[in-house]
């Protein structure tokens, strides 16, 4: 009787366990959801158009990259002064045109994120002819921009090691 | 995408799935096979036959895929800073190795021998973990110097684990339902050991199922974020629901003391298989979009400049359309040059004059825009065929001369 018992038991046990186990593993998936790698902007700007088949330098918009700390989003400025006259017809270009006329600032939303105790500047990397794609990734082929690299401190410090970068603590931390 | 490299992917998946279960099913037979040999019980033949059959089964289930994907990852990591291929040769090389000595051991029959190719194949298999971990971390490709350092990381032991638990499930599957289920080859009542090989095989199914979802959660903290995709996801979901299935099938096939469901539970591993194969593609495909997304944009240059040539070579000798210069004209180059002011690029009339004996450097210009006066922005390339740029140019110093000779008669 008791052996009957134990055998009713086991295919409960077995589906609570299956189960249990694809709750933690949707319960990750949540949990890694919040940090979207590839967020979706307020205007849906290409990379892909604007540096890959026009041919447009980073530098071109992302101006303060090797004078300052961040790269800087561009001002809509730059945008408008092609965009004023260039293809005003498309959809997101109008939108555009629609922030720069009420003069509301695009919230774009922030891709690359370094946590609040690493301190990373934008204009020594380039200074030491670091390529953009070298931590961004392939961005003219990106329609969407997508985080591609860890950015975790164990490659940092590879790159500075192979590259004879200083790797003192006080180099990146506070 | 370029066609070929867009296909490189089902074709990996495909090959690795039919790789993984055979050697798989050949690397816990074999050591099944040489454990029974040793404790000197029946059977140990039939396990070692179990998928070593005959030479068709060999060429197709072990080799033509281990060379496939040795092609196959050469052209997807083309130019990549890693040099895969050489790592799955070794792989490949060493696989073979393992093929030939484990046919020698099934005629022969020594320990020795058999040991060796146990040896051979474990190997090879971790090296082939080893290098699958590889893939999911292109950022250090660069700084590898030699792949012996990272064979021995935590993901690469999570990555075999769920090999070697994937394997002994297979394996556990086949002998059901091979030797229990199928007409063919089905075990008389009499075999000797017929009892212990039933449990082993249930054993070899029940076991691996309870342990691979520990494993599929592991390599989930393992693998780094940036691979992760929801195809990844909704692959180990669907990998935990057949592996339940898997699991509720063979609890009552225990309990009820029958083989019936062997074919239902060989159809789900197969399933398990692919499913946990596909979460493996997915995160490769994704830690190196980037690689493939360059592959794609190289080919197209390349693909673009042979048609440039062949262009060149036509289009020279035929007469220019006006047309089409003025239609483009309109289009494209009017909605930031103008000719007698400056809007977005300077005016035509300022720029154009040196180009006046020099046709061939205005269309060379306007095929391939490179900066010249750091007051303006430099000229985006605008994808314009040879036949076009010789048509705009056409127009732009037709206007051009027309309007600088009537400015000069006024």
């Amino acid at each position: 009787m008791e052996g009957e018992v134990t055998k009713k038991l086991w295919a409960p046990i077995l589906i609570g366990y299956f189960l249990f186990m694809v709750v933690v593993l949707v319960g990750l998936r949540a949990h890694w959801q919040g940090e979207d790698l590839s967020p979706e902007q307020p205007i849906a700007f290409s990379h892909t158009i604007h540096a890959g088949d026009l041919g447009l330098d980073c530098t071109h918009c992302h101006v303060y990259v090797s004078q300052s700390r961040t790269a800087g989003v561009p001002p809509l400025s730059i945008c408008m002064k092609c965009h004023e006259s260039a293809i005003t017809d498309r959809p997101e270009v109008k939108k555009l045109t629609e922030y720069w006329e009420t003069k509301e600032p695009v919230v774009w939303k922030k891709v690359h994120s370094l946590p609040w105790h690493v301190r990373f500047r934008h204009d020594r990397h380039i200074k030491a002819d670091v390529d953009c794609t070298v931590c961004h990734g392939e961005i003219k082929a990106m329609d969407r921009v997508r985080q591609v690299r860890s950015l975790e401190m164990g490659w940092c410090v590879k790159c500075h090691r192979s590259k004879d970068a200083p790797t003192d603590c006080t180099t990146c931390h506070k | 995408m370029i066609g070929h490299v867009s296909l490189l992917p089902y074709l990996i998946f495909f090959m690795l799935f039919v790789y993984l279960s055979f050697t798989g099913i050949l690397l816990v037979s074999l050591g099944l096979s040489l454990a029974f040999r040793i404790l000197r019980q029946d059977g140990s033949r039939e396990l070692l036959d179990l998928v070593t059959g005959d030479t068709k089964t060999w060429i197709f289930l072990g080799l033509l895929p281990i060379v496939s994907l040795v092609f196959l990852f050469g052209q997807y990591l083309y130019d990549a800073p890693l040099p895969i291929h050489q790592y799955l040769i070794m792989i490949a090389g060493m696989a073979m190795c393992s093929f030939v000595v484990i046919v020698i051991y099934r005629r022969i029959q020594q320990i020795a021998i058999g040991g060796l190719g146990f040896i051979l194949l474990f190997a090879s298999q971790f090296f082939l973990a080893s290098t699958m971990s590889l893939l999911y971390y292109p950022e250090h490709w660069s700084f590898i110097k030699t792949p012996l350092p990272h064979i021995f990381s935590i993901t690469v032991l999570t990555q075999f684990l769920s090999f070697l638990v994937l394997s002994a499930l297979v394996t556990g599957a086949a002998i059901l339902f091979f030797y229990f289920q199928w007409g063919e080859r089905t075990l008389p009542e009499e075999t000797p050991n017929r009892n212990v090989l039933k449990f082993l095989a249930i054993g070899h199914v029940l076991g691996p199922t309870l342990i691979l979802p520990v494993v599929i959660i592991l390599q989930f903290f393992m693998v780094p974020r940036v691979a992760v995709s929801d195809d990844f996801f909704a692959s180990g979901v669907l990998t935990l629901l057949s592996l339940l299935v898997i699991s509720l099938l063979s609890l009552s096939m225990i309990l009820k003391n029958h083989v019936r469901y062997a074919a239902a539970v060989f159809i789900c591993t197969l399933i398990t298989v692919g499913l946990f194969v596909f979460s493996l593609s997915a995160l490769q495909a994704t830690a190196n979009r980037e690689h493939s997304l360059l592959l794609a944009t190289t080919a197209q240059r390349a693909q673009n400049e042979l048609t440039a040539i062949q262009e060149a070579r036509y289009t020279t000798t035929l007469p220019v359309d006006e047309n089409l210069g003025e239609k483009i004209y309109n289009e494209r180059c009017n909605a930031c040059h103008r000719f007698d002011s400056v809007l977005i690029g300077p005016a035509y009339n300022e720029v154009l004059a040196k180009y006046k004996d020099d046709l061939a450097g205005l269309i060379d210009f306007i095929r391939n825009p490179n900066k010249v006066n750091p007051a303006f922005p430099v000229m985006p390339n605008q994808g314009l065929s040879l036949r076009d740029c010789r048509a705009i140019a056409a127009h732009l110093m037709k206007v051009f001369s027309e309007t600088a000779d009537g400015g000069g008669s006024d």
